[in-house]
Protein backbone atom coordinates (compact mmCIF):
# COMPACT_ATOMS: atom_id res chain seq x y z
CA UNK A 1 0.00 0.00 0.00
CA UNK A 2 2.83 2.34 0.95
CA UNK A 3 4.62 1.50 -2.29
CA UNK A 4 1.50 2.30 -4.32
CA UNK A 5 1.17 5.67 -2.57
CA UNK A 6 4.80 6.46 -3.35
CA UNK A 7 4.34 5.55 -7.03
CA UNK A 8 1.25 7.76 -7.29
CA UNK A 9 3.10 10.61 -5.55
CA UNK A 10 6.06 10.25 -7.91
CA UNK A 11 3.75 10.23 -10.94
CA UNK A 12 2.01 13.37 -9.69
CA UNK A 13 5.34 15.08 -9.08
CA UNK A 14 6.50 13.98 -12.54
CA UNK A 15 3.39 15.44 -14.14
CA UNK A 16 3.89 18.64 -12.14
CA UNK A 17 7.52 18.78 -13.32
CA UNK A 18 6.54 18.31 -16.95
CA UNK A 19 3.75 20.86 -16.64
CA UNK A 20 6.18 23.37 -15.15
CA UNK A 21 8.36 23.23 -18.27
CA UNK A 22 8.58 26.32 -20.44
CA UNK A 23 5.81 26.34 -23.06
CA UNK A 24 6.82 26.42 -26.71
CA UNK A 25 6.87 29.98 -28.00
CA UNK A 26 6.01 30.75 -31.60
CA UNK A 27 5.43 27.58 -33.61
CA UNK A 28 7.25 28.82 -36.70
CA UNK A 29 10.39 26.68 -36.85
CA UNK A 30 9.23 24.13 -34.29
CA UNK A 31 10.06 20.52 -35.12
CA UNK A 32 8.08 17.73 -33.48
CA UNK A 33 8.62 14.00 -33.85
CA UNK A 34 7.47 10.70 -32.37
CA UNK A 35 7.91 6.96 -32.72
CA UNK A 36 5.34 4.60 -31.22
CA UNK A 37 3.33 1.47 -31.56
CA UNK A 38 0.15 2.16 -33.51
CA UNK A 39 -2.93 0.39 -34.77
CA UNK A 40 -5.33 0.29 -37.67
CA UNK A 41 -8.54 -1.22 -38.94
CA UNK A 42 -8.72 -2.51 -42.53
CA UNK A 43 -12.33 -2.21 -43.66
CA UNK A 44 -12.36 -4.52 -46.74
CA UNK A 45 -10.53 -7.29 -44.85
CA UNK A 46 -12.43 -6.56 -41.61
CA UNK A 47 -9.24 -7.00 -39.61
CA UNK A 48 -7.11 -5.08 -37.13
CA UNK A 49 -3.51 -4.16 -37.87
CA UNK A 50 -0.46 -3.32 -35.77
CA UNK A 51 2.40 -1.01 -36.71
CA UNK A 52 5.54 0.66 -35.55
CA UNK A 53 4.89 4.24 -36.67
CA UNK A 54 7.10 7.31 -36.70
CA UNK A 55 6.44 10.83 -37.93
CA UNK A 56 8.00 14.26 -37.99
CA UNK A 57 6.49 17.73 -38.56
CA UNK A 58 8.33 20.95 -39.29
CA UNK A 59 6.34 24.16 -38.82
CA UNK A 60 6.78 26.44 -41.85
CA UNK A 61 4.60 29.12 -40.22
CA UNK A 62 2.38 29.45 -37.14
CA UNK A 63 -0.39 27.46 -38.83
CA UNK A 64 1.19 25.26 -41.49
CA UNK A 65 3.54 22.32 -41.03
CA UNK A 66 5.13 19.92 -43.50
CA UNK A 67 5.86 16.37 -42.47
CA UNK A 68 6.27 12.72 -43.20
CA UNK A 69 5.24 9.41 -41.64
CA UNK A 70 6.54 5.85 -41.84
CA UNK A 71 4.33 2.88 -40.89
CA UNK A 72 5.98 -0.53 -40.57
CA UNK A 73 3.40 -3.31 -40.33
CA UNK A 74 3.62 -6.20 -37.88
CA UNK A 75 1.80 -9.45 -38.76
CA UNK A 76 -1.24 -9.97 -36.52
CA UNK A 77 -3.13 -12.67 -38.39
CA UNK A 78 -2.86 -15.10 -41.29
CA UNK A 79 -4.94 -12.94 -43.65
CA UNK A 80 -4.19 -12.11 -47.29
CA UNK A 81 -2.50 -8.78 -46.48
CA UNK A 82 0.75 -10.21 -45.13
CA UNK A 83 2.63 -6.91 -45.02
CA UNK A 84 1.30 -3.40 -45.47
CA UNK A 85 4.02 -0.82 -44.88
CA UNK A 86 3.38 2.79 -45.83
CA UNK A 87 5.06 6.12 -46.27
CA UNK A 88 3.22 9.49 -46.30
CA UNK A 89 4.36 13.05 -46.99
CA UNK A 90 2.27 16.21 -46.89
CA UNK A 91 1.02 19.28 -45.07
CA UNK A 92 -0.98 19.89 -41.91
CA UNK A 93 -3.04 22.96 -41.06
CA UNK A 94 -3.17 24.02 -37.40
CA UNK A 95 -6.08 26.42 -36.78
CA UNK A 96 -4.97 27.52 -33.26
CA UNK A 97 -1.90 29.68 -32.68
CA UNK A 98 0.45 28.93 -29.76
CA UNK A 99 -1.00 27.53 -26.50
CA UNK A 100 -1.00 23.94 -25.27
CA UNK A 101 -3.77 22.70 -27.57
CA UNK A 102 -2.82 22.14 -31.19
CA UNK A 103 -5.56 20.47 -33.26
CA UNK A 104 -4.74 19.88 -36.92
CA UNK A 105 -6.01 18.47 -40.20
CA UNK A 106 -3.73 17.22 -42.94
CA UNK A 107 -3.48 16.00 -46.50
CA UNK A 108 -0.62 13.57 -47.23
CA UNK A 109 -0.50 11.32 -50.29
CA UNK A 110 1.48 8.15 -49.71
CA UNK A 111 2.78 4.89 -51.03
CA UNK A 112 2.03 1.47 -49.55
CA UNK A 113 4.40 -1.48 -49.89
CA UNK A 114 2.30 -4.63 -49.69
CA UNK A 115 2.90 -8.36 -49.70
CA UNK A 116 -0.21 -10.37 -50.60
CA UNK A 117 -0.81 -14.03 -49.76
CA UNK A 118 -2.97 -16.08 -52.14
CA UNK A 119 -3.80 -19.68 -52.90
CA UNK A 120 -4.02 -21.46 -56.22
CA UNK A 121 -4.01 -25.07 -57.39
CA UNK A 122 -0.30 -25.43 -56.60
CA UNK A 123 -0.62 -24.21 -53.01
CA UNK A 124 -0.22 -21.03 -50.95
CA UNK A 125 2.01 -18.26 -52.28
CA UNK A 126 3.12 -14.81 -51.29
CA UNK A 127 3.88 -11.96 -53.70
CA UNK A 128 7.00 -9.82 -53.43
CA UNK A 129 6.56 -6.34 -51.93
CA UNK A 130 4.55 -4.27 -54.39
CA UNK A 131 4.01 -0.47 -54.28
CA UNK A 132 0.55 1.11 -54.37
CA UNK A 133 -0.21 4.86 -54.37
CA UNK A 134 -2.43 5.98 -51.50
CA UNK A 135 -4.89 8.84 -51.06
CA UNK A 136 -4.77 9.95 -47.46
CA UNK A 137 -6.14 12.57 -45.06
CA UNK A 138 -5.44 12.94 -41.35
CA UNK A 139 -6.69 14.75 -38.29
CA UNK A 140 -5.65 14.90 -34.68
CA UNK A 141 -4.42 16.98 -31.80
CA UNK A 142 -1.14 17.69 -30.00
CA UNK A 143 -1.10 18.82 -26.38
CA UNK A 144 2.18 20.45 -25.39
CA UNK A 145 3.26 19.42 -21.90
CA UNK A 146 6.21 21.75 -22.03
CA UNK A 147 9.24 22.57 -24.10
CA UNK A 148 10.36 18.94 -24.50
CA UNK A 149 7.31 16.69 -24.64
CA UNK A 150 3.82 16.65 -26.07
CA UNK A 151 0.96 14.16 -26.06
CA UNK A 152 -0.68 13.47 -29.38
CA UNK A 153 -3.44 11.52 -31.05
CA UNK A 154 -3.73 11.14 -34.82
CA UNK A 155 -6.30 9.46 -37.06
CA UNK A 156 -5.41 8.77 -40.68
CA UNK A 157 -7.58 7.48 -43.51
CA UNK A 158 -5.63 5.74 -46.29
CA UNK A 159 -7.18 4.43 -49.50
CA UNK A 160 -5.70 2.63 -52.48
CA UNK A 161 -5.51 -0.71 -54.26
CA UNK A 162 -2.83 -3.36 -54.70
CA UNK A 163 -2.55 -5.15 -58.04
CA UNK A 164 0.15 -7.02 -59.83
CA UNK A 165 1.55 -10.35 -58.74
CA UNK A 166 -1.60 -11.67 -57.03
CA UNK A 167 -4.38 -13.02 -59.28
CA UNK A 168 -6.91 -10.56 -57.86
CA UNK A 169 -7.01 -6.93 -56.78
CA UNK A 170 -6.71 -6.16 -53.05
CA UNK A 171 -8.48 -2.97 -51.94
CA UNK A 172 -6.85 -0.88 -49.21
CA UNK A 173 -9.16 1.19 -47.03
CA UNK A 174 -7.78 1.67 -43.59
CA UNK A 175 -8.20 3.87 -40.54
CA UNK A 176 -4.82 4.20 -38.86
CA UNK A 177 -4.61 5.37 -35.27
CA UNK A 178 -1.53 6.54 -33.41
CA UNK A 179 -1.11 8.27 -30.09
CA UNK A 180 1.22 8.71 -27.17
CA UNK A 181 4.16 10.80 -26.15
CA UNK A 182 6.09 12.87 -28.69
CA UNK A 183 9.17 15.06 -28.64
CA UNK A 184 9.53 18.77 -29.38
CA UNK A 185 12.75 19.64 -31.14
CA UNK A 186 13.22 23.38 -31.46
CA UNK A 187 14.87 25.48 -34.10
CA UNK A 188 16.44 28.80 -33.15
CA UNK A 189 13.37 30.72 -34.16
CA UNK A 190 11.11 28.83 -31.79
CA UNK A 191 13.24 29.84 -28.80
CA UNK A 192 12.34 33.51 -29.22
CA UNK A 193 9.25 34.01 -27.07
CA UNK B 1 -7.98 74.67 -81.71
CA UNK B 2 -6.54 71.59 -83.39
CA UNK B 3 -3.01 72.58 -82.22
CA UNK B 4 -4.32 72.93 -78.66
CA UNK B 5 -5.80 69.44 -78.80
CA UNK B 6 -2.53 67.95 -80.07
CA UNK B 7 -0.59 69.81 -77.37
CA UNK B 8 -2.98 68.57 -74.70
CA UNK B 9 -2.62 64.99 -75.93
CA UNK B 10 1.19 65.31 -75.93
CA UNK B 11 1.03 66.60 -72.35
CA UNK B 12 -1.09 63.60 -71.40
CA UNK B 13 1.28 61.12 -73.05
CA UNK B 14 3.72 60.80 -70.09
CA UNK B 15 0.80 60.06 -67.76
CA UNK B 16 -0.56 57.40 -70.13
CA UNK B 17 2.91 55.78 -70.45
CA UNK B 18 3.40 55.99 -66.67
CA UNK B 19 0.03 54.40 -66.06
CA UNK B 20 0.96 51.49 -68.37
CA UNK B 21 4.28 50.97 -66.61
CA UNK B 22 2.49 50.94 -63.29
CA UNK B 23 0.01 48.37 -64.55
CA UNK B 24 2.87 46.21 -65.86
CA UNK B 25 4.62 46.37 -62.51
CA UNK B 26 1.35 45.39 -60.88
CA UNK B 27 0.91 42.39 -63.15
CA UNK B 28 4.41 41.18 -62.39
CA UNK B 29 4.14 41.73 -58.64
CA UNK B 30 3.45 38.05 -57.87
CA UNK B 31 6.03 36.76 -60.36
CA UNK B 32 8.75 34.54 -58.95
CA UNK B 33 6.65 32.78 -56.28
CA UNK B 34 7.95 29.24 -55.85
CA UNK B 35 5.61 26.68 -54.26
CA UNK B 36 6.17 23.08 -53.30
CA UNK B 37 3.32 20.60 -53.07
CA UNK B 38 2.02 17.05 -52.92
CA UNK B 39 -0.82 15.63 -55.00
CA UNK B 40 -3.29 12.77 -55.11
CA UNK B 41 -4.91 11.81 -58.38
CA UNK B 42 -8.10 9.95 -59.15
CA UNK B 43 -8.13 8.59 -62.70
CA UNK B 44 -11.55 7.88 -64.19
CA UNK B 45 -13.16 7.45 -67.57
CA UNK B 46 -10.24 5.64 -69.19
CA UNK B 47 -10.69 4.71 -72.85
CA UNK B 48 -14.30 5.84 -72.85
CA UNK B 49 -15.25 3.64 -69.89
CA UNK B 50 -16.13 4.60 -66.32
CA UNK B 51 -15.11 1.09 -65.11
CA UNK B 52 -11.36 1.71 -64.96
CA UNK B 53 -10.51 3.72 -61.87
CA UNK B 54 -7.08 4.40 -60.49
CA UNK B 55 -5.37 6.13 -57.59
CA UNK B 56 -2.21 8.13 -57.96
CA UNK B 57 0.27 9.97 -55.78
CA UNK B 58 3.03 12.40 -56.56
CA UNK B 59 4.63 15.76 -56.07
CA UNK B 60 4.81 19.09 -57.82
CA UNK B 61 6.26 22.54 -57.73
CA UNK B 62 4.83 25.80 -59.05
CA UNK B 63 6.62 28.80 -60.44
CA UNK B 64 4.44 31.87 -60.86
CA UNK B 65 5.33 34.13 -63.79
CA UNK B 66 2.87 37.01 -63.41
CA UNK B 67 -0.14 37.85 -61.23
CA UNK B 68 -2.43 35.92 -63.58
CA UNK B 69 -0.09 33.20 -64.94
CA UNK B 70 1.34 30.33 -62.94
CA UNK B 71 3.13 27.15 -64.04
CA UNK B 72 2.90 23.71 -62.42
CA UNK B 73 5.56 20.99 -62.85
CA UNK B 74 4.51 17.56 -61.67
CA UNK B 75 5.53 13.94 -61.33
CA UNK B 76 3.08 11.22 -60.36
CA UNK B 77 2.31 7.51 -60.50
CA UNK B 78 -1.20 6.21 -61.14
CA UNK B 79 -2.23 2.59 -60.71
CA UNK B 80 -5.51 1.72 -62.46
CA UNK B 81 -7.68 -1.36 -62.13
CA UNK B 82 -8.86 -2.85 -65.45
CA UNK B 83 -12.10 -4.78 -64.96
CA UNK B 84 -10.68 -6.61 -61.88
CA UNK B 85 -8.50 -8.81 -64.15
CA UNK B 86 -5.59 -6.56 -65.14
CA UNK B 87 -3.82 -3.42 -64.05
CA UNK B 88 -2.18 -0.42 -65.60
CA UNK B 89 0.63 1.76 -64.23
CA UNK B 90 1.10 5.27 -65.59
CA UNK B 91 4.18 7.30 -64.73
CA UNK B 92 3.68 10.99 -65.64
CA UNK B 93 6.16 13.80 -65.74
CA UNK B 94 4.90 17.07 -67.16
CA UNK B 95 3.87 20.68 -66.79
CA UNK B 96 0.82 22.91 -67.08
CA UNK B 97 0.27 26.62 -67.46
CA UNK B 98 -2.48 28.04 -65.26
CA UNK B 99 -4.36 31.24 -66.05
CA UNK B 100 -6.25 32.79 -63.12
CA UNK B 101 -9.77 33.86 -64.05
CA UNK B 102 -9.92 36.54 -61.34
CA UNK B 103 -7.24 38.86 -59.93
CA UNK B 104 -5.37 36.87 -57.29
CA UNK B 105 -5.10 39.77 -54.77
CA UNK B 106 -2.02 38.15 -53.26
CA UNK B 107 -4.07 34.97 -52.73
CA UNK B 108 -6.08 36.62 -49.97
CA UNK B 109 -9.33 35.61 -51.68
CA UNK B 110 -10.66 32.33 -50.27
CA UNK B 111 -11.03 30.90 -53.80
CA UNK B 112 -8.96 31.49 -56.96
CA UNK B 113 -10.34 29.64 -60.01
CA UNK B 114 -8.17 28.98 -63.07
CA UNK B 115 -8.01 27.23 -66.42
CA UNK B 116 -4.96 25.17 -67.29
CA UNK B 117 -3.36 23.34 -70.18
CA UNK B 118 -0.06 21.58 -70.65
CA UNK B 119 1.99 18.69 -71.82
CA UNK B 120 3.47 15.56 -70.27
CA UNK B 121 5.47 12.43 -70.99
CA UNK B 122 4.05 9.11 -69.91
CA UNK B 123 5.35 5.57 -69.42
CA UNK B 124 2.57 2.97 -69.39
CA UNK B 125 2.77 -0.66 -68.24
CA UNK B 126 -0.16 -3.07 -68.53
CA UNK B 127 -0.30 -6.66 -67.30
CA UNK B 128 -2.93 -9.21 -66.29
CA UNK B 129 -3.20 -9.70 -62.53
CA UNK B 130 -0.85 -12.48 -61.45
CA UNK B 131 0.83 -12.79 -64.88
CA UNK B 132 3.61 -10.25 -64.83
CA UNK B 133 5.47 -12.14 -67.58
CA UNK B 134 2.79 -10.90 -70.03
CA UNK B 135 3.53 -7.26 -69.17
CA UNK B 136 3.60 -4.82 -72.09
CA UNK B 137 4.86 -1.25 -71.92
CA UNK B 138 5.26 1.83 -74.05
CA UNK B 139 6.18 5.50 -73.82
CA UNK B 140 3.89 8.23 -75.07
CA UNK B 141 3.41 11.95 -75.13
CA UNK B 142 0.25 13.60 -73.87
CA UNK B 143 -1.56 16.91 -73.77
CA UNK B 144 -3.92 17.87 -70.98
CA UNK B 145 -6.35 20.70 -70.31
CA UNK B 146 -8.90 21.47 -67.64
CA UNK B 147 -10.16 23.72 -64.89
CA UNK B 148 -9.34 24.07 -61.23
CA UNK B 149 -9.38 26.26 -58.19
CA UNK B 150 -7.16 27.12 -55.25
CA UNK B 151 -8.74 27.15 -51.82
CA UNK B 152 -6.44 29.62 -50.09
CA UNK B 153 -6.25 28.49 -46.47
CA UNK B 154 -3.66 31.20 -45.85
CA UNK B 155 -2.06 33.50 -48.48
CA UNK B 156 0.92 31.10 -48.61
CA UNK B 157 -0.88 27.77 -48.26
CA UNK B 158 -3.56 26.41 -50.57
CA UNK B 159 -5.49 23.26 -51.27
CA UNK B 160 -6.13 22.94 -55.01
CA UNK B 161 -8.72 20.84 -56.80
CA UNK B 162 -8.51 20.43 -60.56
CA UNK B 163 -10.08 18.33 -63.26
CA UNK B 164 -8.19 17.67 -66.50
CA UNK B 165 -8.62 15.48 -69.54
CA UNK B 166 -5.32 13.94 -70.61
CA UNK B 167 -4.98 12.70 -74.19
CA UNK B 168 -2.10 10.33 -74.95
CA UNK B 169 -0.58 9.80 -78.38
CA UNK B 170 1.69 6.76 -78.71
CA UNK B 171 1.72 3.16 -79.83
CA UNK B 172 -1.66 1.58 -79.26
CA UNK B 173 -1.61 -0.51 -76.07
CA UNK B 174 -4.68 -1.87 -74.37
CA UNK B 175 -6.12 -4.79 -72.41
CA UNK B 176 -8.70 -6.79 -74.31
CA UNK B 177 -11.13 -8.20 -71.73
CA UNK B 178 -13.71 -10.89 -72.45
CA UNK B 179 -15.36 -12.15 -69.28
CA UNK B 180 -12.51 -13.24 -67.00
CA UNK B 181 -10.05 -13.60 -69.87
CA UNK B 182 -7.65 -10.80 -70.66
CA UNK B 183 -5.11 -10.29 -73.44
CA UNK B 184 -2.70 -7.40 -73.61
CA UNK B 185 -2.47 -6.07 -77.14
CA UNK B 186 0.25 -3.79 -78.46
CA UNK B 187 0.11 -2.48 -82.01
CA UNK B 188 2.67 -0.63 -84.08
CA UNK B 189 0.23 2.01 -85.20
CA UNK B 190 -0.23 5.15 -83.17
CA UNK B 191 -3.45 5.54 -81.26
CA UNK B 192 -5.21 8.18 -79.19
CA UNK B 193 -6.35 7.31 -75.71
CA UNK B 194 -7.31 9.45 -72.76
CA UNK B 195 -8.36 9.63 -69.17
CA UNK B 196 -10.07 12.09 -66.89
CA UNK B 197 -7.86 13.09 -63.97
CA UNK B 198 -9.10 14.70 -60.77
CA UNK B 199 -6.20 16.13 -58.78
CA UNK B 200 -6.20 17.23 -55.17
CA UNK B 201 -3.03 18.95 -54.03
CA UNK B 202 -1.65 20.90 -51.09
CA UNK B 203 0.89 23.62 -51.86
CA UNK B 204 3.02 26.01 -49.82
CA UNK B 205 4.68 29.15 -51.21
CA UNK B 206 8.23 28.68 -50.00
CA UNK B 207 10.11 31.60 -51.49
CA UNK B 208 10.16 34.35 -54.11
CA UNK B 209 12.83 33.65 -56.70
CA UNK B 210 12.94 37.13 -58.21
CA UNK B 211 11.62 40.62 -57.57
CA UNK B 212 9.54 42.59 -60.10
CA UNK B 213 11.59 44.85 -62.36
CA UNK B 214 11.45 48.59 -61.70
CA UNK B 215 10.36 50.93 -64.49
Amino acid sequence: MEAAKRVILLLLLGMQGIHAQVMPGERNGLIRAQANLAGGYRFPQKSFAAYVAADMDIFLSERVSVGGEIWYSLPLDDGPLRQNHAFFAGFNYHPLKQGRWDPFVGFSPGVALCKIAYEDASGRHSTPLSPAPLFSVAGGCNWYLGSVFHLFVRLRWAQGQVMGDAPSRTPLQELKISGGLGWNIYSKKAYTH
Amino acid sequence: MKKHSIGFLLLCLPFIVHAQTGQRKGLLRQGGQFSLGVRSTLSTFSHGSWNENGYGAGGQFRLQLTDRINTEWFLDVIRTDIARVAYRNDYHIGWSVMYYLVPTRDFRRPVTPYVQAGHCFDWTRIAPNGRRNELQQRGSSAVQAGIGTHFNITPRFDISLSCQYMLHLGRELHAHVEGNEVHIEKHNNAGWEGHLLINLSANYKLLKLWKPRNG
